[in-house]
């Protein structure tokens, strides 16, 4: 198992590398250049004056050149530093991850924490009206697109129920309860999907061991249903199941664009998207770099969550 | 004092010094007797600043941060009058010497007093091409700066700039104390003015606490003993942060939550036109725009009236080519060409230009800005004349590059450009003006420009911006279309705030809270 990590580890290395050549090409080939957005239009810029930005955003060497000297600094773990701020991109990161992070957790414990017993009853009830009612539940929650769930809910909560879900967010350490409460309707226009996509993989994959000769197995020797269900067959369904909560989690963690943008809350989604508008090259890819080890972690840790599920899997 | 006629006749006596004195020293007098002194007054602010030297920043949320901090020499009042800040008074003894006395016992937030020679190092600073300062385009070049005697500093410009006085205004011309600059290397982490508060926290992305400045030279203000400015970048979020009462006021653009917060019962909403200006503009140098027949059409087609109800929800004012908020400057939208639209004579302009049956165009548009729904109005209104508008939408970025090298053939844009109808107008469309992106050539214009940057007399001063102001409307390289309000939704127990258009925010100093 720890040659295996170090292994997955490593291999971090060559993804990285990867995601750095492309987000650095691909931010520089999309149209808008960042000096003439930086200076916007209320100025004419002089060429003296745009040699002298250029020079300050490191954009007079050639462009191998300032990808390397990039690469190289965050190797030294510096991310560089705004073009549009000029605040350190690190210090603009530990301050929206958290946030992002925080999102990403309760979206993902909520969905889980609905798609698992609604899944199992929809699997255990399979044909009945309930089961066709949850799987009806699930068809909407997975034709709702976040964005318009999130517009249709700030709009509710603002006109037709000023319950206060709509307050400004604020982070926990100042108030959990004003935290929380920001954090509601966000969750919720996450979770809905999530949870839409989770239930189905849940009854699914349960209904495919139920109809396994262990199943038989164990009920032939008399264990009630609760028993059979939950302690044997619910494990070995959970196998897909993790796989599709791990690569969620992973997309969340990376900011929610829209979402955050809908409710204001300032995490990493908020920040790559104002950064994308400025072309503040920097932060883009310090952004799109986290997210993409933050993702290829989070698949590592469900590769190893398959062996503690199921003991037949071992790594070596 | 009315700053207008006082100058007028300082200008043209070359003595008589403007007595802003009493002005700025007295409490004002509709603030007497309200509510106590003393309290937090929790304020909504949009942007997060990013630095704070007053010098330096061009953001707009930094330069507001400056405005509570910092002092000028002058500042503009509410009724867009310049009046003194920092200065007692000050004299234009020839056109190109300008005289201030400062106010004696002024106090730096350090306790040390400010001095004539440190208004000479702050513009040496500000004019010092390795500040970096953008305030430097608005300086004229000097001859000298010099220290009359303590309280008293002369500036002899190797030019005339008759804007000069009007650019003091802007926050970037704060006055700084030198040791704080020099021990800091710049000012951007340190608030080290003479303003009414005093920087006492600042936690990014989230609030700045900033308390009462107990040495401030204008007596008894400010009124609260400590101001929060909390950075929400949500609108609808500062709305419910005003309902919710955990903010006392908060700065307001969009629209849609403007309209809810007029409606939310306890909330006033403050509005003013700004000093910006929405424009139609037009690529003068691209068929069918070299005809100046089609662009008076489309003047003559647009309802501006119309295109404020629905693109800005009625927040706007409707504005010649300088914003009508500069009032001793604009002429009003009523005096000028296009002040209602004639649709009949839109259509015989354009059969006289060579299109009978009408034509097309297209306007080049971005999301950003609300520059999309304002072209959508004018491409309504536009059919009704026989002109097809096709909207060209790109990205923000391929947006400013079209604007950069002048690759459109029209464009809504938002126009800033100082106070002073010099600085606004000369930029937008002097043909050398750096901002002149419709390419507009015209010597009456340019000798009409050139002769207003240099007379400092109101009164022919006056003449030749009138003048101008009816040439810009009738040859049309651009059709002004309004000035977006300035608006400020206040909770009942905020007394005393006044707006100025330039949205600088110094007027908080007088504002009290009497929370029941």
């Amino acid at each position: 198992m720890g040659r295996f990590l170090v292994r997955r580890l490593l291999a971090l290395v060559p993804v990285l590398l990867g995601v750095s050549v492309l987000v650095f090409g691909i931010m520089r080939l999309i149209p808008g250049d960042a000096i003439e957005i930086f200076v916007g239009t209320q100025v004419g810029l002089t060429p003296e004056q745009r040699q002298e930005l250029e020079r300050i955003f490191g954009m007079d060497v050639p462009l191998h050149q300032q990808y390397l000297g990039w690469v190289l600094r965050v190797a030294r773990g510096d991310l560089g530093t705004s073009l549009r701020t000029g605040r350190r991109v690190g210090e603009d990161l530990a301050a929206r991850f958290p946030v992002s992070f925080q999102l990403a957790v309760l979206a993902t414990s909520v969905s889980v924490g609905m798609a698992l017993p609604l899944g199992v009853l929809a699997a255990v009830r399979r044909g009945t009206g309930l089961d066709l009612l949850i799987r009806l539940g699930a068809l909407v929650g997975l034709s709702l697109p976040g964005f318009w769930l999130g517009t249709l809910l700030v709009l509710v909560f603002s006109k037709y129920l000023p319950v206060g879900l709509l307050s400004p967010y604020v982070p926990p350490g100042v108030s959990l309860s004003q935290n929380l409460r920001a954090l509601v309707l966000p969750t919720v226009a996450l979770a809905a999907p999530l949870t839409a996509v989770l239930m189905r993989y849940v009854r699914a994959s349960l209904l495919e061991v139920l109809g396994q000769d262990y199943i038989r197995t164990a009920r032939s020797k008399g264990l009630r249903e609760a028993v059979v269900v939950g302690r044997h067959a619910l494990r070995n369904a959970l196998i897909p199941v993790v796989t599709v909560v791990g690569i969620q989690f992973g997309y969340l963690l990376g900011g929610t664009v829209v979402i955050e943008e809908i409710f204001g809350i300032p995490g990493m989604g908020r920040l790559v998207l104002y950064a994308i508008y400025q072309r503040d090259y920097p932060v883009v890819q310090a952004v799109v770099l986290l997210a993409a080890c933050l993702f290829v972690l989070v698949n590592l840790m469900v590769d190893v969550l398959y062996a503690v599920l199921d003991p037949r899997i071992r790594y070596a | 004092m009315e700053r207008s006629e006082a100058g007028r006749r300082a200008k043209a006596l070359f003595v008589l010094s403007v007595l802003a004195t009493v002005w700025a020293l007295g409490v004002p007098r509709q603030l007497e007797a309200q509510a106590p002194t003393g309290g937090v007054l929790t304020v909504g602010v949009p942007g997060e600043p990013v630095g704070l030297d007053p010098h330096i920043v061009t953001v707009f949320s930094s330069l507001r941060r400056a405005d509570l901090l910092y002092n000028r020499l002058v500042r503009y009042n509410d009724r867009m009058e310049i009046v003194g800040d920092l200065a007692a008074s000050w004299e234009i003894p020839d056109s190109r010497t300008y005289v201030f006395r400062l106010h004696r016992g002024v106090r730096f937030h350090n306790g040390r007093e400010l001095v004539a020679d440190d208004v000479k190092y702050s513009f040496e600073r500000i004019a010092d091409p390795a500040t970096g300062s953008p305030a430097r385009a608005w300086l004229p070049p000097f001859e000298s700066i010099r220290v009359v005697d303590r309280y008293t500093v002369e500036f002899k410009l190797k030019h005339q700039l008759a804007s000069f006085l009007s650019n003091l205004t802007l926050s970037n011309m704060a006055i700084v104390p030198r040791e704080e600059v020099e021990r800091h290397g710049n000012l951007h982490r340190v608030a080290a003015g003479t303003g009414p508060f005093i920087l006492d926290r600042w936690v990014p992305d989230d609030h700045m606490r900033l308390v009462r400045n107990p040495n401030y030279f204008r007596r008894g203000l400010p009124r609260v003993s400590e101001i929060i400015l909390r950075v929400i970048p949500d609108e609808a979020s500062l709305l419910a942060g005003l309902r919710a009462g955990t903010l006392d006021m908060a700065h307001l653009s969009d629209p849609a939550v403007i309209d809810l917060a007029r409606r939310t019962p306890g909330l006033t909403v403050l509005q003013t036109p700004t000093v910006l200006l929405r424009t139609f503009g037009f690529n003068t140098t691209r068929p069918p725009f070299t005809d100046v027949r089609v662009r008076q059409a489309i003047g003559w087609a647009l309802d501006r009236q119309r295109i404020v109800e629905l693109a800005e929800r009625g927040y706007a004012a409707v504005s010649g080519p300088i914003p009508v908020s500069v009032r001793e400057w604009a002429l009003p939208p009523s005096a000028l060409p296009y002040a209602r639209p004639d649709r009949d004579r839109a259509r015989r302009l354009l059969a006289d230009a060579g299109y009978p049956r009408g034509l097309s165009i297209k306007i080049q548009t971005s999301p950003g800005f609300r520059l999309l729904p304002v072209a959508e109005v004018i491409k309504d209104q536009l059919k009704e004349v026989g002109i097809t508008a096709e909207l060209d939408v790109s990205e923000w970025g391929v947006w400013v590059g079209r604007w950069v090298r002048r690759d459109f053939d029209s464009m809504v844009e938002i126009r800033s450009g100082g106070i002073d109808p010099d600085g606004f107008l000369y930029r937008m469309l002097h043909s050398t003006g750096p901002v002149n992106n419709f390419l507009y050539k015209d010597g009456d214009l340019d000798r009409l420009l050139d002769r207003g940057r240099v007379i400092v007399d109101y009164a022919r001063r006056k003449a030749i911006y009138d003048e101008a102001q009816r040439l810009i409307m009738e040859r049309a390289p651009v059709i002004p279309l309004y000035s977006p309000y300035d608006t400020w939704a206040v909770r009942g127990h905020v007394r005393g705030f006044r707006q100025v258009p330039t949205t600088q925010y110094y007027y908080l100093e007088e504002v009290s809270v009497a929370r029941p």
